[in-house]
């Protein structure tokens, strides 16, 4: 065998860097990993949805569009929204699915909030406190104020009054009923109708009253929970 | 690519020229008809509002089935060769590793895909023989079926980066069943916990199930096709590494 060759099978079976693959494999995995957490951070926060539901479902019409455009994306200060709404709530998903297509066109506008009373109750009571109700529906409120006041006032009598920017839509309110047979039956869904009007009332709303429950016991948390418990 | 095209013909060989293969199709056919059973006896008792393919997929028989079809397709897939030696012949050929590893991670997405064939003739069989009109909007159909995909592609690739790690298929059955469950009780987070605290738009995020009630309901979303198919190149990269590493070990 020529001296050539000899050096040829050596180099051949010359044994692996395994320092260098080891921390290039190394290397490769971090960059890989920051580039997967940095991808699904940014799908996270900018993604596209299409509504291929039989009814258009989660779509907002080109007037909501139009508004959250125009009047909505113009605040400086964005609109906070809570949704406070059970899990179990019968348009639990559609009320989301909604009032988080509004987050996504209002571009920042819109900041969503989603509570659940049985689940966070710590936070439901921080929400119920700020807002000066006892918390007996599902609801959610839409506060768009941007002078610092407090949601809700009392005066002497202790009737309280919701700061002018303030609103607040009730589970009752999305939904469609019909009583049939002495029966009453929900039998549509209006979501989209109800959330778009509500902030349009904040430059003529004069204010809006809400008048404390006699019986405290019914408007605390507890009875709430209860309540819910029970159903 | 005429080395990787061999590979995974020789993978589907494995599928569908044995008992195994078959047999898992049949498992999932009647566990597919089994939902369908179900989620139309709810139909005819009560009224329902979702489609016959939200109710279908939202049974409780699904996710029981649903897990266990990753670990039997893909703990043969790397733990089989490596048990019996072929796996180190296989490594010393002139193939690379990433067409090994994407050669049987092909073959098992193929297959995977088959096994939704007879759940889609099922939902045709229910339009022909019923003679209604469809109960589930197209959006719904498709919505299913693309989620069916993005899930089983990273579960896919779970299955496979288990495999890789162990020469035993028993342990990497079981491996792959613990993983996909812990990430499917992962989406229990918020359901549990609420959503006032910090991480609970991560776990909406990665919630397997939450993805499918909207695909089911005919809403597509661009988050779960990126978790999906960027948690698939991450996994499937493990699996590169950790078949590769036998290359450089010795």
């Amino acid at each position: 065998m020529s001296e050539s060759s000899i050096d040829s099978v050596n180099q051949s079976a010359r044994r692996p860097n395994r320092w260098g693959v080891g921390t290039l494999s190394t290397l490769q995995l971090l960059l890989l990993s920051v580039t997967v957490a940095a991808l699904n951070y940014l799908s996270m926060h900018h993604y596209l949805r299409w509504d291929l539901s039989r009814s258009a479902d989660y779509s907002l019409s080109p007037a909501t569009q139009r508004y959250l455009e125009g009047v909505v994306r113009d605040r400086e200060e964005p609109v906070k929204w809570i949704m406070a709404y059970r899990r179990g709530s019968p348009f639990y998903e559609r009320v989301r699915a909604l009032a988080e297509e509004y987050q996504r066109l209002s571009r920042g506008a819109i900041v969503l909030e989603v509570v659940d009373p049985l689940r966070s109750p710590d936070r439901m009571q921080e929400v119920a406190a700020a807002y000066g109700f006892g918390m007996v529906r599902d609801l959610l409120i839409i506060d768009a104020r941007t002078d610092g006041a407090p949601p809700v006032r009392e005066d002497a009598n202790r009737v309280r009054t919701l700061h002018p920017h303030v609103r607040m839509v009730v589970a009752d309110d999305v939904a469609v009923h019909a009583t049939t047979g002495g029966v009453r039956r929900i039998v549509g869904f209006r979501g989209e109708d109800v959330l778009t009007a509500a902030p349009q009332e904040f430059p003529r709303s004069s204010g809006r009253s809400v008048t404390p429950l006699p019986d405290r016991r019914v408007g605390s948390w507890a009875f709430w929970r209860n309540s819910c418990r029970n159903e | 690519m005429r080395l990787f095209r061999i590979l995974t013909f020789k993978e589907l060989k494995g599928y569908f020229l044995t008992p195994f293969g078959w047999v898992v199709l049949a498992f999932v056919a009647v566990m597919q008809g089994v939902s369908l059973s179900t989620a139309m006896k709810g139909f005819r008792d009560t009224p329902v509002k979702d489609s016959l393919v939200y109710v279908t997929f939202h049974t409780p028989v699904f996710w029981f089935y649903f897990l266990f079809i990753f670990p039997l397709i893909t703990m043969r897939l790397f733990s089989e060769e490596e048990r019996s030696g072929t796996l180190e012949t296989l490594l010393t050929a002139p193939v690379r590793t990433w067409q090994v590893v994407l050669s049987k991670y092909a073959a098992a997405m193929l297959f995977y895909t088959v096994l939704w064939v007879p759940a889609y003739v099922q939902f045709q069989a229910f339009v022909w023989l019923t003679d209604l009109p469809p109960a589930w909007s197209p959006g719904s159909m498709l919505g299913v079926f693309a989620i069916l995909m993005l899930m089983g592609a990273a579960f896919t690739a779970v299955g496979c980066l288990a495999s890789a790690l162990t020469s035993s298929q028993i342990i990497a059955g079981l491996l792959t069943v613990g993983l996909l469950v812990i990430q499917y009780f992962l989406s229990f987070v918020t359901v549990i916990w609420g959503e006032s605290f910090v991480g609970a738009e991560f776990f909406n995020y990665i919630s397997s199930q939450r993805h499918l009630h909207y695909f089911a309901s005919g809403l597509l979303d661009t988050r779960p096709v990126v978790y999906f198919l960027s948690v698939s190149v991450f996994v499937l990269f493990l699996t590169y590494q950790a078949v590769d590493f036998r290359r450089w070990k010795h």
